[in-house]
């Protein structure tokens, strides 16, 4: 089974300007040990995804369907006391992309750590000091004993991150959700944090949900990526498998987009155009209006995740794949037979 | 060690401030048109001892004498003498400080945990029922006159319901409960307006921590929503607050001279409105004096507090 469940899930906003779609049936699992890449532009949906899971949407915003499984528990069926006191921190914790502003500028490092640790588990004051102690030290932090007792602001960016990861282990949970950890940080720095994700997941053989926009970040860390698209999966699969064959034309234009040193910028081929706004998403298939390779039924019909390719875990949101095989164009009557696409009832753009 | 550094050198930098505000002070008083000896005789005086008069205050020496003359006893701790009451100036501040203080001090410790509780209960009830009800109060709290508060709190109270005294002042160290008898009406009057500024800043600040990441942080972590905001976000909303209640002292200075006012309170608001009336120049500007440097001090424990609050500001 699983680790972690997560099915239709639509999270939107009820702003003033209107409903913001900003996840809006999103789908993946994370296994047991796994390491999850959810990969996309700025915008996409990534961020409010993985918060969504852990209930820290707040006004405006809402979970307005879909289910959270996490180890057989349904999520979303929690109150807030119980997600505060069973989930948060001791069974899923989270780390964000700017350490800086995440850690309490008036509290050291230590209590911030300590206060977790009291919190979340059966611990005395002393011992988790010394859990603190120890953690700081796993995460690579020089001099932890004299250093826990530093503000945030003493620490560098590279070790505000390592302290916000200590944080994370702190009460061992199984489930860690990194959501853009190395955005903020120097490329040098990002190596070392990214090389500590790798330890910290052998050593504590946590799951690992890890939001990005950088594909060659995703590398370093993650077994599967699921690339999202204004607030959907559009692709998933295995990291090799998505690197080598990817199937669906945004996932493709990302590859392309990505900067390599033995490329010019002749040879980069970026996405055409930008983003739709999530309050009124076009419809049908929402990549439509930047691709390369769309046809009629795009525009009317909502492509599922179909199986695709050899491996049984690659799946694609593209009308191309309706019956696993790539071809130029779809006959509408023989999608509808095999694997029956949604038909798009939102008319409202 | 920093701090004790850095607080001296806070200190020692209100000297000058002082200086200026005892020369301004001093010749504003002079500039006033009109003869406070005049005033004092009254209308039929012998020419004679009106001279007299003149002369053995010195007000018949040319003023810049008169002015170097008073620095140099101020440099020795001498604020002068009252013509009015006869009496040096610096007895008259220590008898008259105490009500004074004790109405401000009272204010500040009603007002203080009052507007705290309320701006704290207002931000985490952000634009609910609640906090409306406690923004609406804060806002007529402010916009109200506190002379007219004072006289309307006589007028319902002492005259309609008879409940308390309108006026007069006893020492809480000499009979506690005639006291505090006495003392309900001005604190109330001088902590309405503060109570609802602090109140205000605090919700404000606090509305703000709470949109902090390291307050979705520590709710991501499973700490109790009463620490996020009692210990996470208030901790971080006091700099501002304590900056306003730094300053609100000067408001209540003046504040306290409308109250000792109409409340007939004997204390230094009193002494200072009544020196002006009098045209007595040192009582005038020893009371300032004695005010700048309250408030000057107020302004350097806030910035104490500052860098005690936060461990990013450093003492130097």
């Amino acid at each position: 089974m699983s680790l972690l469940e997560v099915e239709d899930l639509q999270t939107y906003f009820f702003t003033s300007d209107g409903i913001v779609r900003a996840v809006d049936g999103v789908s993946f699992e994370v296994e047991t040990g796994e390491s999850l890449g959810l990969v996309g532009e700025s915008g996409a949906g990534k961020s409010v995804a993985v918060k969504s899971l852990m209930g820290l949407i707040r006004e405006p915003g809402r979970i307005v369907n879909g289910s959270i499984k996490y180890d057989g528990q349904e999520l979303t069926d929690l109150s807030e006391q119980e997600l505060r006191r069973d989930i948060r921190g001791n069974e899923i914790s989270i780390i964000f992309q700017d350490a800086m502003s995440a850690l309490n500028p008036v509290f050291t490092v230590g209590e911030q750590i300590e206060e977790v640790i009291v919190e979340n588990t059966d611990r005395s004051p002393t011992e988790a000091r010394e859990r603190a102690i120890e953690l700081l030290d796993d995460v690579g932090i020089p001099d932890p004993a004299q250093r826990i007792d530093e503000y945030p602001h003493q620490y560098s960016g590279g070790m505000q991150q390592r302290a916000m990861i200590a944080m994370a282990l702190a009460c061992d949970p199984r489930l860690i959700i990194a959501d853009e950890p190395t955005t903020a940080l120097d490329v040098t720095i990002q190596a070392g944090i990214l090389e500590l994700f790798d330890e910290i997941q052998e050593k504590y053989e946590t799951s690992m949900v890890y939001v990005t926009h950088d594909l060659g970040v995703v590398r370093e860390v993650c077994d599967r990526v699921a690339v999202m698209y204004l607030g959907r999966v559009v692709e998933s699969a295995p990291y090799e498998e998505l690197y080598r064959n990817p199937k669906h034309p945004y996932t493709q234009s990302l590859i392309n987009s990505v900067v390599t040193p033995d490329e010019t910028l002749d040879e980069l081929d970026p996405i055409g155009g930008t983003m739709p706004s999530a309050v009124s998403p076009p419809s049908g298939c929402r990549f439509r209006t930047r691709c390369s390779v769309e046809f009629g039924e795009c525009s009317q019909l909502t492509p599922p995740l179909y199986d695709v390719g050899d491996e049984e875990t690659h799946t694609t949101a593209c009308l191309r794949y309706d019956d696993g095989v790539e071809r130029e164009e779809p006959a509408l009557h023989e999608s509808t037979t095999s694997e029956p696409a949604v038909v798009e009832e939102q008319t409202d753009d | 060690m920093g701090l004790l550094r850095y607080a001296f050198r806070r200190f020692v930098q209100i000297i000058p401030v002082l200086f200026g505000i005892v020369t301004l002070m001093f010749v504003m008083m002079h500039a006033l048109p009109g003869d406070p000896v005049r005033l004092y005789l009254g209308t039929e005086p012998g020419q004679e001892l009106a001279d007299d008069l003149i002369a053995s205050y010195g007000f018949d020496r040319p003023l810049h004498e008169q002015y170097f003359d008073y620095l140099v006893r101020l440099g020795q701790g001498d604020l002068g003498q009252s013509f009015v009451y006869n009496r040096p100036v610096s007895d008259l501040i220590w008898e008259r400080m105490e009500p004074t203080l004790v109405v401000m001090g009272l204010s500040y410790l009603v007002a203080l945990p009052m507007a705290i509780g309320l701006g704290i209960y207002g931000a985490a009830r952000h634009n609910e029922a609640g906090d409306h009800a406690s923004r609406f109060a804060g806002l007529a709290g402010i916009s109200t006159p506190n002379f007219w508060l004072a006289l309307m709190l006589i007028y319902v109270v002492t005259y309609h319901l008879e409940l308390l005294p309108a006026s007069g002042y006893t020492s809480p160290f000499i009979d506690p409960v005639e006291s505090l008898t006495l003392l309900i009406m001005p604190v109330i009057t001088l902590a309405t307006a503060q109570t609802a500024l602090l109140m205000r800043m605090t919700r404000s600040s606090m509305i703000e921590e709470l949109r902090a990441d390291y307050i979705e942080t520590a709710r991501a972590y499973g700490i109790p929503e009463r620490k996020v905001l009692i210990r996470h976000s208030f901790r971080n909303a006091l700099l501002p607050l304590v900056t306003i209640v730094g300053l609100q002292v000067s408001t209540l200075l003046g504040g306290s001279v409308i109250v000792e006012e109409i409340f007939a309170i004997p204390g230094l608001g009193r002494l200072f409105f009544d020196s002006l009336i009098d045209q007595d120049y040192s009582v005038a500007v020893g009371v300032t004096l004695f005010f700048s440097t309250l408030f000057l001090i107020g302004v350097v424990l806030t910035d104490i507090a500052y860098a005690y609050i936060d461990p990013r500001i450093k003492y130097d």
